[in-house]
Formats: C-alpha cells, structure tokens, sequence
C-alpha cells in the first residue's frame, strides 16, 4: 500500500510552467526593450540602476559590482545594442526572481527562516532527520530580536503562515 | 514579502532601467511576478524536492545542464537569463539531482560581435 506521500504535480506540470515563465520574460523584454532602438543610457542613469540592482540579494551586489568593475561605458555598450540589452533586461529580471521567489525555502518567509529550513531541508535528504546543530539554529533564529521584528512587521497572513512553517518544524523534530 | 510589494519593487528596477512609464512596466512586472509565485507555491508543497538553480558568472558551459543562447558557446557565462530546475531523487540513502529544465545563459563569445540593431 503507498503511504500517500507521491507527487502532487507531474514533472510535465513543472517543467512546461517553468519554460513558459522563461518565455513570458523574454517576450516582455523584447516588447520593452524595442522602444531603445540606438539608444545610448546617460551615465548618471546608469549608476542608479547598479546602485538599485546591488540592493536585490547577494547576486544583485555581484552582478552590480561585475558590471561596475567593467565601467559605464561597457553597460552603455550593452544598453545600445538590441540583442544585448534584451540579454541584460532578461538577466535583471531573472536575478530578482531568483532573490526574491525562487531561492528562499517558500515565498514571503524571512531570510533567515528560509536558511533554517533549508538546512533542515538538506539534514533529513542526508540522514532523514536535522542534526542538533541545526536545530539549535532554529530556535536561535525564533528567538532572536531580528526575528521578531520581522514576524511583527509581516502580521497577517504571512506572519501565520511563517508560524505554522515553525510549528510544523517544531512539532517534528524539536 | 507579498506579491504585490515585490510586484511595485520589479516595477521600480524596470522603470529605472527602461525609463518606460509605469503602467506599461507595470503590466509586465505583475505578470511575471504571479506566474512565478504560482510556480514557486506549487514548488514548496511538492514533495519530489524541486530546486531552482543559477550559472554562476564565469561558469563553463555544460550541456547537460545549460542551455546557451549562442550555437557555439565559448569562454565562460556572462548572464544567466534563466535559472534551471532540478528534482532531487533520493533512493537507497544516497541523493542526486536530475535536470529537468536547464538554466540558460548568454557566454562571452555573445558579445564579441557587435550587434545591428534588429529589433
């Protein structure tokens, strides 16, 4: 008898949504991009735009400080030419989705919740249950005053929803 | 983080990049960001262990795994333009992960030719 625990989604399903989301950003990035046609971005512009995109994420400060370190000029180069600057509009986009969508462990909970329950995530694909260490992470991250500012700050749905992600932790393996 | 902050915030970044107004930014800020949610919900309450990955800057390319948007990629990855997806498979103790959706990216040898503008 199965334990009911099977996938609730085909592999089809995943992998033909994905592929469409990738679509849907690249024909919006050619729709917005076309309207730049030879279009050269002023340099204070474009430091705004670098200041903007090292706030997303680890990634975002990366890809900001690569283009940076090649200077203005070289993100003019790939702003005026079509096909590149559909390329960086299609990257700009993705890497916010990554930061702010795909990577934290579920959508909306905090980054320090995502990072718990990944490291749970990876303890129980390892050895079918979190290690002591880990779980000590946890209630060291419920408990800090960083994470009780973002609980109070995030009321409402969200904040039920982070406190039944906790709850089920709780209950499973503390 | 809700979806309509995060909405306003891709909205912001594409209006700063494209000085386009932001009812035309707008539209295709709310659109990417609910099909992406979307997917990612589903993601979180599967239980076959779908990860997204990323090419990282400088990454070689490798077929199994990336998709390139020039024929012959050469030299090492510029821009990621799409993450891939994975599925973790864990059978007899041991874990592996299998692409289902392979990340693309754009390598260096893209952007050695200039480019006339097509589009």
């Amino acid at each position: 008898m199965g334990s009911g625990r099977g996938p609730i989604k085909t592999e089809e399903y995943y992998s033909s949504n994905f592929e469409a989301l990738g679509c849907l950003i690249e024909k919006e990035a050619v729709k917005l991009s076309k309207i730049h046609k030879n279009y050269i971005l002023p340099a204070p512009h474009v430091s705004q735009v670098l200041d903007y995109i090292s706030q997303i994420g680890a990634l975002g400060q990366k890809c900001s400080d690569l283009l940076s370190a090649e200077g203005i000029s070289a993100f003019q180069n790939i702003y005026s030419q079509g096909k590149f600057r559909i390329l960086l509009i299609r990257h700009i986009i993705t890497l916010f989705l990554y930061e702010r969508v795909f990577d934290p462990f579920a959508f909306g909970i905090s980054r320090e919740l995502s990072d718990c329950l990944k490291h749970v995530d990876k303890d129980v694909m390892l050895r079918g249950s979190p290690t002591s260490k880990v779980l000590a992470l946890i209630v060291q991250t419920v408990n800090s005053p960083m994470y009780y500012s973002y609980t109070k700050r995030t009321a409402g749905a969200l904040g039920c929803m982070q406190q039944r992600l906790l709850d089920c932790v709780r209950k499973r393996f503390l | 983080m809700r979806q309509e902050e995060i909405s306003i915030e891709l909205e912001s970044i594409l209006e700063l990049l494209l000085r386009h107004g932001k009812e035309k930014v707008g539209e295709a800020a709310t659109e990417i960001i609910t099909q992406a949610i979307s997917f990612k919900q589903a993601m979180t309450e599967e239980l076959a262990m779908y990860r997204c990955f990323w090419i990282p800057f400088r990454e070689l390319y490798d077929q199994t795994s990336i998709e390139a948007t020039e024929e012959e990629p050469c030299g090492g990855a510029v821009f990621c333009i799409f993450p891939g997806l994975h599925r973790k498979i864990r059978k007899e103790g041991t874990t592996r992960s299998v692409c289902v959706v392979k990340a693309k990216g754009a390598f260096h040898c893209a952007f050695t030719e200039t480019d006339q503008e097509t589009v």
